[in-house]
């Protein structure tokens, strides 16, 4: 494991509602109201139904490696917007914003966006030009 | 989620066992039949050679009748309301006209136990044409209008043939559905829906009693797809409830959606099953 994974932020603050439409529901599950920010090393990126899972590794502020899951619409429907499933791999460092969830002894979360380390910006709402 | 996983696993080897068995009582594992399978395979490839010169399927539809085949995409999913060729789809009535025993079934409604995708059992009927985010394939012939889902494991049959409602099926996922023609106008009726299922995500109920009907038309020469959809519920709903969809004609793809084989990375299912395992794969 590299260790250039660190620990960011998570901060509080009224988020964007962030509608995921397919297989379940984002409410029932994960605390919209909340904004989490975490840096870390992607571990893999599971591109597949019912939902896309980005698995990623941070450093807690403790010095301790975590395993965070990051949920996403569909392979389908991301396809479609121009993600792939070797859009992210293992190793990449990211930026991943997103909603905890309500269960807070899990290391998961919704996601409203990825911010790769050359800048690059995916969001799954939104088409992407050609795909990446 | 082991024991799940092991009860999938028995049932792909029952399945292919099953297979086997066919393909045995048809002679075609034998190898008697290779003669038989040439012919047969320069046939199809005949007919594919005729549906794609006369347009796919436009042959085998009713003369005079509109062909709804092929595939349609309503507007994607986070941009908005959807609006297909100016025409904006409309939603199920808010507040939704509920009886006392529709009150209490939404009350108690819990969204992770009651609604069956959760387990990756089907949407089913009527959600599945509200959805129109998924790209929906049709195919019509002077008989049948099937259709195919991207996310459902099972398509959904609307027989045209003249044929009643039967009267020993158990209900269904997508209910029974026979359709007739009213000028241009497909009209479909739908009984023997699953009361066990839900109307909408957010808990509103649906009842086995639940009548649906209906109303396929073709707009904008052919371009959009026009379902008018009126759902009687007389358990659940004091008034019948009504809303229109449209679909687009599309020329994008569907794919796979096995729900089953992502299930275990879900928020949804048990921690044990994720986090705890990897924790000591990270020490």
């Amino acid at each position: 494991m590299k260790k250039s994974v660190m620990f960011l932020a998570a901060s509080i603050a009224v988020g964007a509602i962030t509608p995921v439409v397919a297989h379940h529901s984002v409410v029932a599950y994960f605390d919209m109201k909340q904004d989490l920010v975490l840096k870390g090393e992607v571990d893999e990126w599971v591109f597949r139904a019912p939902h896309a899972v980005l698995k990623f590794v941070v450093k807690d502020d403790k010095g301790q490696l975590q395993l965070w899951r990051a949920e996403t619409l569909p392979s389908n429907l991301l396809f479609r917007k121009g993600w792939r499933f070797n859009t992210l791999k293992k190793g990449d460092p990211v930026t991943v914003y997103g909603h905890p969830s309500l269960d807070t002894h899990r290391h998961a979360m919704v996601l409203s966006k990825v911010v790769l380390s050359d800048g690059r910006e995916l969001n799954p709402m939104k088409k992407v030009d050609k795909p990446q | 989620m082991a024991s799940f996983k092991g009860r999938s696993m028995m049932g792909v080897s029952g399945m292919r066992k099953h297979r086997t068995q066919l393909m045995e009582s048809d002679g075609m594992a034998a190898g008697k039949s290779w003669l038989a399978a040439k012919v047969a395979l320069a046939g199809l490839a005949m007919g594919a050679v005729m549906a794609v010169s006369g347009g796919a399927f436009a042959t085998q539809s009713q003369p005079g009748k509109p062909d709804f085949s092929g595939m349609w995409l309503g507007s994607e999913i986070g941009q908005g309301p959807a609006t297909v060729n100016g025409h904006k789809s409309t939603s199920w009535p808010h507040p939704a006209p509920l009886t006392e025993a529709g009150k209490k079934a939404l009350a108690n409604f819990n969204i992770k136990t009651d609604d069956p995708p959760e387990r990756c059992l089907p949407w089913g009927f009527p959600r599945d044409v509200v959805f129109n985010f998924y790209p929906m394939q049709l195919f019509q012939t002077k008989k049948e209008l099937l259709m195919l889902f991207e996310y459902e494991p099972i398509p959904r049959r609307i027989y045209l043939d003249g044929r009643d409602f039967p009267t020993d099926l158990p209900p269904q996922w997508f209910g029974y559905s026979i359709g007739h023609w009213d000028g241009d106008t497909l009209v479909v009726e739908t009984k023997n829906i699953r009361g066990d299922n839900i109307l909408t995500t957010s808990g509103l109920p649906q009842s086995a009693k639940m009548h649906v009907t209906e109303r396929f038309t073709l707009l904008d020469g052919g371009k959009t797809l026009e379902v008018k959809v009126k759902a009687v519920d007389p358990v659940y709903y004091t008034k019948p409830l009504e809303l229109t969809v449209y679909w687009g004609r599309s020329n994008v793809e569907q794919h796979e959606f096995v729900c089953v084989e992502g299930l275990d990375e879900q928020v949804n299912v048990p921690k044990s099953a994720q986090d705890d395992s990897i924790a000591k794969d990270l020490k």
